[in-house]
């Protein structure tokens, strides 16, 4: 018995040493596969082709079929050499920790700038400015979405949409009560006092499932107030964050939390869906919202009837201002060991206008920040109106120069982390405006020391 | 006579060495045994422990090279990081209540539903199921509840309690940790009734009859056999109190995500958002450290009150 007891012990442990030095050595077949495969993170092959992985976001089901169908497919037919696969990344910990750990997709589709920053502070993703000089990129985008990429000095990435703020107006309850769409705050203010007295909320606003959505109100009130110069003024550190010009827009948001007009002093209490939903019910008559909710209220709720516009004029003398924004960056993963397809793959994304339009018109895609395409050329041909009239008014917004900055494309990420975590506090009132705006500068002027800061067009 | 002698000795000295290489073989036995479990375990839990050790004395953003900033992290923490003094002060308000209500609701209830013969195990399940639904799920179902324009509010408005009705359940800062914390009572306690419910069905029934034939009223049965006789497993429940109020994550996470304004931010998920949200994996760890030394303070704390009141034996 006491043999038999002996001989299972010295097994068991035999049997484990040897099962993890087999995973050792599986780990180094795999790393020798890859090294010999010229392929990057996936590390297996389907036939004879490279596998080519590109990263993308959760979608709904819906979601998922109009990028199978306007994405996908179209980039596996322009690429047949290659096995190309879309994956999806539930949450962005797993990117961050598949290329840590020198895998990951090839192509990453960052969040935005901030993201940008961070993969390409720590190596992990391709300077792209040979590929940039190759294709012509450089002449290819919008100046303001392209010098948004650098980091550094150097291209790490290429903007794969642009979007605003805008405000949604609900005109069922617009038409129900006989109110104007205001221009300007003065004509706003009173208007959203007879709204809470009819027991509609002024503004739908929620952030309690995603605390950092007070960047669209922020960057919206900032941009508003101070206008594109003050604002590029305080970004480049010339112009003080705590001077009335560039405070004033804080406080004025602050001030209309307060008194109920943002978010019916619940906006703690209300997720995101919560507020498109009080919005289109008619429970609320306006929405600060991205161009991006567009598409959200017109499949979830075709009933409501509603029109969106640049934001009305939040200063005396300023006049609308409508803030822009990068949607996200493409990236290149430093792991990949086929760099120059993943550049060949992006320049198709951006160069087959067929795609593009196609993808606008049919799946409400926001369009790429690309001069070359222009949203006239989709009128007439089935696009819903009301997405037509929101780029329609993007273009003709940076055309005329009047735009706007928002946070996520163009605040230093310290400076926008800070934001996003402590409006809240200035809504609630433990936080006051001027120290909110004064630790704002801090992290503004140390972006700017270490080179961090983008590049405010 | 001599040469008697030295057989007899030889014969010892062999027989000793005998018994000193069978104990030997002995004490090895059980090390090989256990073995494979300390090496599963050196690699997934004590390996990534020291690293964590290792990487708070980095600055490190979780992708990248880490550059060694010695105890700048816990610098930082101790002098900057005024979210930290709010977590900490959330974690022990956190342990406040999870040491006294669900531990009192489930003793209470487990009493209760020992003395039940028929159907006590409708009870066990009834107050036993909301232990088996996920955190996530559970979080978000009392979300919508708690949410202003459709959830308990409404109810409570049509019932005349207007004021209660007004309340932001997890919008106003001053009570939104209690809100959450209802909730994660909600799913725990029932899992510390079935506990104590198991504990006390294992007391000897004899002591109870003892203690009545001695004129014991229940009160005095409680007290003098019941709690007694079920010490370790209360020992158990409050050392797993503490040291899961202060790693809890789940329900704080689903429901507000620290917020409004970091009035429900505690450890975990101050140490999450500094690990994936801004990208500062160096000063999670060091955070991670602080967490593990303020629940091994705790832990120690706990066993020596514990041993004190008897609840554990004295090594």
């Amino acid at each position: 018995m006491e043999r038999m007891r002996k001989v299972i012990s010295v097994l068991l442990a035999a049997i484990l040493i040897m099962s993890l030095a087999a995973c050792q050595s599986k780990t180094e077949t795999a790393k020798t596969a890859n090294d010999d495969g010229g392929n990057t993170s996936g590390e297996t092959k389907s036939g004879d082709k490279p596998k080519i992985v590109i990263s993308c976001y959760p979608a709904d089901e819906a979601g998922t079929l109009l990028r199978e169908e306007y994405y996908t497919k179209p980039i596996q037919a322009a690429f047949p050499d290659y096995d190309i696969s879309v994956e999806v990344f539930n949450d962005r910990q797993s990117l961050q920790v598949q290329v840590a750990g020198g895998g990951g997709p090839d192509i990453l589709d960052l969040d935005g700038l901030s993201d940008v920053v961070e993969f390409a502070r720590a190596d992990r993703i391709v300077a792209l400015d040979d590929y940039a000089v190759k294709y012509g990129w450089d002449n290819m985008f919008y100046d303001w979405a392209y010098d948004s990429s650098f980091y550094n000095k150097k291209l790490y990435s290429l903007p794969t949409g642009y979007e605003s703020m805008v405000i949604y107006y609900n005109t069922d309850v617009f038409d129900k009560y006989g109110w104007e769409i205001p221009t300007t705050v003065a004509e706003a203010e009173p208007l959203m006092e007879d709204m809470m007295k009819k027991d509609i909320i002024p503004f739908s606003f929620g952030n309690s499932n995603y605390v950092g959505a007070v960047d669209w109100l922020y960057s919206t009130f900032m941009s508003g107030y101070s206008g594109p110069k003050v604002l590029k003024s305080a970004l480049e550190g010339k112009t003080p964050m705590t001077d009335e010009t560039v405070a004033g827009g804080i406080q004025l948001m602050a001030d209309w939390w307060q008194k109920g007009y943002i978010g019916d002093k619940a906006s703690q209490s209300i997720t995101n869906d919560d507020m498109i939903a009080l919005f289109a019910q008619g429970k609320a008559a306006m929405m600060i919202d991205g161009t991006w909710a567009a598409s959200s209220l017109i499949s979830s709720y075709p009933d409501c009837n509603w029109v969106c516009e640049t934001p009305f004029e939040m200063r005396e003398g300023v006049g609308p201002v409508l803030p822009i924004a990068s949607s996200g960056g493409f990236a290149i993963n430093a792991n990949s060991k086929n760099p120059d397809i993943c550049a060949d793959i992006l320049n198709y994304l951006f160069t087959d206008m067929d795609r593009m339009e196609k993808a606008v018109i049919e799946a409400s895609y926001c369009p790429y920040p690309i001069k070359k395409f222009s949203i006239e050329q989709c009128q007439g041909k089935g696009m819903d109106e009301r997405l037509y009239n929101i780029y329609k008014t993007m273009e003709e917004a940076m055309a005329a120069g009047n735009i706007g900055y928002c946070s996520w494309t163009f605040f230093p990420a310290d400076a926008r982390t800070y934001m996003n975590e402590n409006t809240d506090a200035l809504f609630l009132g433990s936080l006051t405006v001027e120290d909110y705006m004064t630790k704002i500068q801090e992290f503004v002027d140390a972006a700017l020391a270490d080179g961090t800061a983008p590049t405010v067009p | 006579m001599n040469n008697n002698l030295g057989q007899t000795a030889l014969f010892a000295i062999m027989r000793n060495k005998k018994v000193i290489n069978n104990m030997k073989k002995t004490s090895i036995i059980p090390y090989l045994f256990i073995l494979p479990a300390f090496i599963i375990h050196f690699c997934i839990v004590t390996l990534p422990s020291l690293s964590t050790l290792a990487m708070s004395l980095f600055e490190w953003n979780g992708i990248g090279n880490a550059t060694f900033i010695g105890f700048g992290n816990f610098t930082e923490i101790f002098t900057e990081d005024n979210v930290v003094k709010i977590a900490i002060i959330n974690n022990l308000k956190w342990l406040a209540i999870f040491i006294t209500v669900p531990i009192i609701m489930g003793f209470i209830v487990a009493i209760i539903v020992s003395r039940i013969i028929k159907g006590q195990m409708f009870f066990r399940v009834v107050y036993f199921i909301p232990y088996v639904i996920s955190a996530a799920v559970a979080g978000k179902i009392f979300t919508a509840y708690m949410n202003p324009y459709y959830g308990i509010n409404v109810f409570l408005d049509k019932i005349g309690l207007t004021s209660l009705g007004d309340t932001l359940w997890l919008g106003n800062p001053k009570i939104a940790l209690y809100s959450v914390a209802f909730v994660d009572n909600w799913h725990w306690w029932g899992f510390v009734m079935v506990l104590f419910l198991g504990a006390l069905q294992q007391v000897d029934p004899v002591l109870y009859e003892a203690a009545r034939v001695d004129g014991a009223n229940r009160i005095r049965e409680l007290l003098h056999v019941s709690i007694p006789g079920i010490k370790p497993t209360i020992a158990f429940v409050l050392i797993m109190t503490v040291m899961w109020s202060f790693l809890t994550f789940d329900y704080v996470y689903v429901m507000t995500n620290g917020g409004p304004a970091n009035s429900t931010e505690i450890l975990a998920t101050w140490i999450y958002k500094n690990a994936f949200a801004k990208y500062r994996a160096g000063y999670a760890n060091a955070l991670c450290v602080l967490q593990s030394g303020i629940c091994l303070v705790f832990y120690f704390v706990q066993r020596y009150i514990s041993k004190k009141g008897g609840m554990e034996d004295e090594d």
